[in-house]
């Protein structure tokens, strides 16, 4: 379903951050990506999304039969790692995805209000979004995100800065919405009850990429 | 000092009393001002968003040229919209000139380079992840612009106000290509120019409050919607 | 060597301010309508009245409402105005005193040579007007409260007409603002002789009618009060009253040209009763 193939990146005239010659994933799994500080997590998961144009070689995905070049709203999202909300209730984000996809009138107010009910967030409906606290502000980004039932999401260290109860609402969510049957890339430097979870681990190292694939704690 | 209290005391009276020629004068200062306002902000905005989330070369010389039409004097705005419209200039068949549509002209010109300076720094200070969050969530690309105006939004209404205080308080170009003819283009700066002319003060001065009140009341209104007193504005 | 410098300096620096001291005693403030300012007469006369006299004249010329004003709030030492009943009113309040005629000048109106109201070759200004009103034509008016304002309101009245008529605009701008904007319009207006010939060359207007009596303009020069403010220059007010009255004073208006035509008449001692000229409603 991913078919990266040549792929070398690196910030203005320097040298590539690393090369992956090939990376094949059908898409299914919820993946660990791993790597020191300043080794490009957030730069790949980046160009995975297409915020970002390589410099050398190609990305395609596969969806619903079709090979595309990223990026593709709506089925391959990427989450900052502090993730921006508009500046407007916790609903009115929810509100403006349902918009944007053309989801009129009682459709969209059920959606949204199901979404808001389903991420814990139901009793901050009208509150403005920006007053949420670090974890509340990650669900409403995974919900917004949710609405859209997307095929892959690329989180950006999703845990970082949150506190224990916090990592677990949302380690929770993760793994829901990954049940619901959206694969996760989510990169984290720390090992976490979230990462635990992963059952693919990938790592930036030594300029390329190393991948290691777990089932039940056994490398295949 | 006591000349100086009853010119006061008359302004006053003129303003309570709603003086129907006061209130005309006003009247042509609002709707030449506001319309001029509203035909401006659009290019403008799109002028500052290009300026400010597209790289494109010579983007820094754009900027600078903004900036230099933001010192341009009003009187000079003028000449130059006199030369064009009168009958002997290029546009002189349009009979534009004494006109109201032609003080809208003039005012739209007077408040493109504040209203694209101040969007522009404004826009530019919005997160890029705004944008990108749109377009992910399947905004499509005048939607993501409408959202990042919308976030920008106090910087917009502050921009506005401010071209507004500029346009509505000038008199340069307004009495050259308006004329300050009495109940089609005589507004607040340039009936205050005539009375002092004429040496009659209590009008001017009941005029000039009038402009007074509106800087107070567009600054507090910024303020309100700022939340609490972020004052960066002076109108 | 350096100390001689010094008192040399100072003794430059003390007498320059001396001078200027001095110059400030005997500076003369004169408001005046535009009409005697853009024509060129007050910079031909003044420097005639100067040679002889130890006194500058500063001229601030205004309209004659403001000028009035500037008496009335003692900001200057003598008018010299157009506005027969509002000199009146002026004296008779006592913010001005020796009142005399100068000299008089007249109107002409003047419009698109078109001349869509047919007024071109007429001799009744009063009944030019009334055209003007029944044609609807475009008529710039200065609507600033100056003399030729008020001259204008007076043939209104005397025509019967309340100006409200569709081409009537109402400038409130200076005579040779409102010449430009009559001629950009392609309109009528009423303008004083010395303006029109000083400008008739940028504008696109011809003379429609003169000549008529009505048209006739006096000017009086009148001392502000010395007893409403102090540190008027009263002594050189006068002095310059009294030369403009004067045979040689009157001599030299009636020789003066622009552009080869006379444009002020003396009239000192006609005792023409300038209120029985004109009569305005203010």
């Amino acid at each position: 379903m991913l078919e990266v193939s040549q792929l070398a990146h690196g910030f203005d005239r320097q040298p590539a951050l690393w090369e992956i010659p090939h990376l094949p994933w059908q898409g299914l799994s919820l993946v660990h990506l791993r790597g020191d500080n300043g080794s490009g997590k957030t730069t790949f998961l980046r160009l995975l999304a297409g915020l970002e144009t390589p410099r050398q070689g190609s990305i395609r995905w596969t969806l619903g039969g079709t090979s595309v070049s990223p990026p593709c709203p709506g089925h391959v999202l990427y989450l900052h790692q502090q993730p921006y909300l508009f500046d407007t209730s916790v609903a009115g984000n929810l509100r403006y995805v349902a918009r944007w996809n053309g989801w009129r009138g009682a459709t969209a107010r059920d959606r949204v209000a199901a979404m808001l009910e389903r991420c814990g967030l139901a009793a901050h409906a009208q509150q403005r979004a920006r007053s949420l606290s670090g974890g509340e502000r990650m669900r409403l980004a995974l919900a917004r995100a949710w609405l859209l039932s997307p095929r892959v999401l690329l989180l950006d260290e999703p845990t970082a800065s949150l506190d224990r109860q916090a990592i677990a609402d949302v380690s929770t969510l993760i793994s829901s919405l990954h049940e619901t049957g959206c694969a996760v890339v989510l990169s984290a430097h720390q090992p976490s009850v979230l990462t635990e979870r992963c059952d693919e681990y990938w790592c930036l190292e030594q300029r390329s990429l190393q991948v290691s694939v777990f089932k039940q704690g056994v490398a295949v | 000092m006591h000349e100086l209290m009853n010119t006061a005391r008359e302004a006053l009276h003129l303003l309570i009393s709603l003086d129907p020629a006061l209130w005309e004068i006003i009247g042509v200062s609002f709707r030449v001002s506001l319309t001029a306002i509203l035909v401006a902000l659009p290019p403008a905005l799109l002028i500052a968003l290009l300026l400010a989330r597209v790289a494109f070369p010579g983007r820094w010389f754009a900027i600078s040229l903004v900036n230099t039409f933001m010192a341009v004097p009003t009187v000079v705005v003028g000449l130059v919209l006199f030369m064009l419209l009168s009958r002997s200039g290029p546009l002189g068949e349009l009979r534009l000139l004494f006109t109201q549509r032609a003080m809208i002209i003039g005012q739209i010109l007077l408040a493109m380079p504040v209203l694209t300076a101040m969007l522009h720094s404004t826009l530019q200070s919005i997160d890029q992840r705004a944008w990108e969050t749109a377009r992910q969530l399947g905004a499509g690309w005048w939607q993501s612009l409408w959202v990042l105006i919308r976030e920008a939004r106090f910087g917009v209404i502050a921009a506005v106000l401010a071209a507004f205080g500029r346009i509505i308080a000038e008199v340069g170009s307004a009495v050259m290509i308006g004329g300050n003819i009495e109940h089609f283009t005589r507004t607040i700066t340039t009936a205050i120019a005539l009375e002092t002319l004429k040496g009659e003060f209590a009008q001017g001065l009941a005029l000039g409050l009038v402009l007074l009140l509106l800087a107070l009341v567009l600054n507090v209104l910024l303020g309100v919607m700022r939340g609490r007193g972020h004052q960066t504005v002076s109108v | 060597m350096l100390t001689r410098r010094l008192s040399l300096f100072a003794t430059l620096a003390l007498s320059l301010l001396l001078v200027s001291g001095a110059q400030a005693a005997d500076t003369v403030r004169l408001a005046t309508t535009t009409s005697t300012y853009n024509s060129g007469l007050l910079d031909y006369l003044l420097p005639k009245f100067e040679e002889d006299h130890p006194y500058q004249i500063q001229v601030i010329p205004v309209g004659t409402g403001k000028a009035l004003r500037l008496g009335r709030d003692g900001d200057v030492d003598l008018v010299l105005t157009h506005a027969p009943a509002a000199e009146k009113a002026f004296v008779d309040a006592d913010y001005g005193v020796e009142p005399h005629g100068v000299m008089y000048n007249d109107f002409v109106i003047v419009g698109p040579s078109d001349d869509p109201a047919g007024l071109e070759g007429g001799e009744d200004a009063t009944n030019a007007f009334a055209t003007l009103a029944d044609e609807g034509a475009t008529f710039i008016s200065r609507g600033d409260d100056s003399g030729t304002d008020k001259k204008e309101k007076h043939l209104w009245e005397e025509a019967g007409v309340t100006p409200d008529f569709k081409g009537f605009r109402a400038a409130g701008q200076g005579m040779g603002e409102v010449l430009k904007m009559a001629s950009e319009l392609q309109g009528y207006t009423l303008t004083d002789r010395g303006t029109w010939l000083a400008m008739k060359d940028k504008l696109d207007l011809e003379i429609m009618v003169e000549g008529d009596t009505a048209l006739f303009n006096p000017y009086q020069v009148i001392l502000v009060n010395p007893e409403r403010y102090d540190g008027l220059n009263t002594q050189g007010a006068r002095a310059l009253a009294e030369w403009l009255i004067s045979d040689e004073g009157q001599d030299l208006i009636d020789a003066f040209r622009l552009n080869d035509k006379a444009l002020f008449h003396a009239s000192a001692g006609e005792k023409i009763d300038p209120t029985s000229a004109v009569h305005e409603s203010d």
